[in-house]
């Protein structure tokens, strides 16, 4: 009976299909009529008919119009977006990393100024570019006894009238005795301001940036015409405080200009930026004026011009 | 340069013969998908894959006749690959959504569920086998074909099918 029962299987499955043959549905028909097994699990012809009804009736109901290869290319989309987007910032990575590399390779990443990168500073309210100049600065700073003098280029913007200050010792200095002693440094700000008048209200920042005269870049412009050559000290400028700025424990960085003239000689030394002590601004300048210097000279022509350098003072700790 | 222009126009064809049975088949294959494995996204992804498996035999042998069987051959494979991808993950017979409130309004419906419930019971043979006949319309012979079996074995699936689909009626009815 169990074999009669699998082999009816095939049979079921034909009227279920509507495939059978009448000489099937007759073999089920008697099958039926001596299997209570079968008629529990499968019923008949009209039951399996109806069962099977259900899955036409399924599909029939259905009402979901799926788009799969739109839904597809939009989900393909989305992954290559997503893998554009991941590779972009890869390689945006990579090319970031490269290129640090080959700054740092070559140098132009080191902080420390150099001709080729000077650096600008807001300083006191003025705008300073400072580089190194390796080929002036002496082999070894002058060490005044408690003193360290250190040599640096320190080129400035001119100041906004507002953003110009007096030094702090000019502003402290209780003695007007003390400025007229050393009227160059005082005069010469106000020099400037005079031949650079700012409107009232204007924008300070903006004059910095507009009316700057340009700065004297003297290692460009070696580069960029060989036939000029740059006003230059003959030996080094060895500026002599006096012994109270030792005591007083002044620092500072004091930028000065000395007038040139055709002849290599000082004729006139001011003081762009003070160190804010006037015993150093003024060693400065004196030691400026004692100097000799190698004129500019333009196609081989000696011209007059204005040297300009700075000397930082730090006092020197024991022991260092 | 005539057997170029062979080439590419018997590619050509290839291609404009697959998009037709895209567009022709691609909501019959993606509903069997789904009743299936009983979810519309992963039928939407499968059948994807039956298209994209066509795209890339036609592109590989043009010459190779693509026919409505093929698709229904691969899409029943996925399906099957799917469901045993999917019992081995969880370790446990497969129990399919039985959360009635995130199917759709065409899988509400009582025939439906009662369908979907037998399904859920049965072997992926045996779902394929009910299937691709009395849903997708094909005789025993072509289903035959399409799972590479005997006429006979499909009716006899067929028969198991919907032996468990009575069962599920029968329990909604008394119960």
């Amino acid at each position: 009976m169990a074999n009669d029962c699998r082999a009816i299987e095939s049979v079921v499955g034909a009227i279920a299909l509507n495939e059978a043959s009448d000489a099937e549905r007759e073999r089920y028909r008697r099958h039926l009529a001596g299997c209570l097994r079968c008629v529990d699990a499968y019923g008949g012809e009209r039951e399996i008919e109806r069962v099977m009804s259900t899955v036409g009736r399924t599909r029939d109901e259905e009402t979901w119009i799926p788009d799969p290869v739109s839904t597809g290319r939009a989900r393909q989309a989305e992954r290559r977006r997503a893998w554009t987007i991941g590779f972009s910032a890869i390689a945006a990575a990579v090319a970031l990393s490269l290129g640090l590399h080959v700054f740092l390779a070559a140098g132009l990443g080191r902080l420390a100024p150099s001709p080729a990168n000077p650096i600008e500073i807001a300083y006191d309210g003025q705008r300073v570019t400072i580089e190194h100049r390796p080929h002036v600065a002496p082999a070894q700073p002058h060490a005044v006894p408690g003193l360290l003098v250190e040599r640096t280029v320190v080129h400035l913007t001119p100041p906004a009238p507002e953003a110009v200050r007096a030094p702090r010792e000019h502003a402290a200095a209780p003695a007007p005795a003390t400025h007229r002693s050393e009227p160059s440094t005082v005069v010469a700000v106000q020099a400037w301001e005079r031949r650079h008048p700012v409107q009232p209200g204007a924008d300070t920042s903006g004059v910095l940036a507009q009316s700057a005269p340009p700065l004297v870049n003297h290692a460009e412009a070696i580069a960029a015409a060989p036939e000029i050559h740059d006003v230059a000290p003959v030996g080094s400028i060895v500026p002599h405080p006096a012994p109270i700025a030792y005591a007083e424990g002044a620092e500072g960085t004091t930028a000065y200009a000395v007038d040139v003239d055709e002849r290599g000689a000082p004729v006139r030394c001011s003081i762009d930026k003070s160190s804010g002590y006037l015993a150093l601004d003024k060693a400065v300048c004196e030691a400026a004026m004692k100097a000799q210097y190698v004129p500019r000279t333009v196609g081989g022509r000696a011209v007059a011009s204005t040297y300009r350098d700075a000397v930082t003072f730090r006092t020197q700790t024991p022991g260092n | 340069m005539d057997d170029f222009f062979q080439i590419a126009q018997a590619e050509s064809a290839a291609k404009a013969r697959v998009e037709t049975l895209v567009r022709e088949y691609q909501t019959k294959i993606a509903r069997y998908v789904r009743r299936m494995v009983g979810d519309a996204e992963v039928a939407l992804d499968l059948t994807q894959d039956v298209f994209l498996a066509a795209y890339r035999m036609v592109g590989r042998d043009p010459e190779r006749p693509l026919t409505p069987g093929w698709l229904y051959k691969t899409a029943t494979n996925n399906a099957i690959s799917y469901l045993r991808r999917k019992r081995i993950v969880r370790m446990v017979p497969l129990e399919r959504d039985t959360d009635t409130r995130s199917w759709r309004i065409d899988e509400q419906s009582a025939a439906s569920m009662d369908l979907q419930a037998a399904l859920q019971r049965l072997p992926a043979e045996q779902v394929s086998a009910l299937m691709l006949t009395s849903y997708s319309g094909y005789t025993s012979h072509e289903a035959a074909e399409i799972l590479g079996t005997t006429p006979d074995a499909v009716r006899q699936r067929v028969c198991r099918a919907m032996r468990a689909l009575r069962a599920v009626m029968v329990e909604r009815r008394d119960g």
